[in-house]
């Protein structure tokens, strides 16, 4: 980024008492610092009480990589448990992470498919995740996956 | 949390969905299914406040000492938990927003 137009200049108690001049000095030290606050709150914004980085008012907020981390983000489980076999189509939140399965026994056969169908014609969309379990199946499996809250 | 299930003639859970968000519309299921054994029964939960913290208490993770003495975080599945220790109790049933709800029973009550 740019530096501003004038750097800081540092006005001491001195130069303001009451046996100090009003010179060129002072008055050009205060307005060169105005400049300068003016340059760093936001100069190209149009000033706003209570700014709040909006890219109108103030310049938006840019994060640097790697700041956003999980432990950041509001994150809630979604899950399907069973212990029958079939087809379940299990409803997702769009922005869902990683749908997983977890099965107990070793017997019967379940498999996760991670092929969603993505309903349009419903309001709001819904995403669904396939999970096929052999006819008689009578050992539990899990479905779970990690979505944002909100 | 909205749990939605099939339950056989006893009440037993067989198949159990938990999220915390609600159906995309009052009608539209959030889980559908084909070819599963013939005298289940689909239906949405009505899970108390009371059942919603055991719930929740049961399944959060938290910290337990294994065998060694030595402290784990242990969490459990909120459907798998739903089905070991509820079941459906189809004699209560509730009609809120337009939705059909069954209600909870303890297992073995």
């Amino acid at each position: 980024m740019a530096d501003p137009t004038y750097q800081w200049n540092g006005i001491t108690a001195s130069q303001t008492d009451a046996d100090s001049p009003i010179d060129t000095a002072l008055m050009e030290g205060i307005r060169q610092n105005l400049v300068h606050l003016k340059e760093w709150l936001g100069e190209s914004f149009t000033p706003a009480k209570d700014h709040d980085h909006d890219g109108i008012n103030s310049k938006s907020v840019l994060l640097a990589d790697s700041v956003v981390t999980v432990a950041k983000l509001k994150f809630t489980r979604g899950s399907f448990s069973a212990s029958v076999g079939g087809d379940f189509y299990i409803a997702l939140s769009r922005y869902s992470h990683m749908p997983a399965l977890y099965k107990q026994g070793g017997v019967y056969w379940v498999q996760l498919f991670l092929e969603t169908q993505q309903h349009t014609n419903a309001s709001p969309e819904v995403y669904e995740a396939l999970v096929r379990a052999q006819p008689n199946c009578t050992e539990t499996y899990f479905v779970f996956w990690d979505y944002h809250a909100n | 949390m909205y749990a939605e299930v099939l339950y056989d003639s006893s009440g037993n859970i067989k198949a159990c969905y938990c999220v915390d968000t609600l159906p995309v519309e009052p009608s539209a299921p959030m889980l559908r299914f084909f070819g599963v054994p013939e005298g289940l029964t689909h239906a949405r939960l009505n899970i108390d406040t009371a059942a919603a913290m055991e719930i929740e208490g049961a399944c959060s993770p938290h910290a337990e000492l294994d065998q060694a003495g030595n402290p784990v975080i242990v969490s459990f599945e909120r459907a798998a938990y739903i089905m070991e220790t509820f079941a459906a109790d189809p004699g209560a049933v509730t009609v809120a927003g337009g939705m059909s709800l069954v209600g909870l029973q303890r297992k073995g009550a």
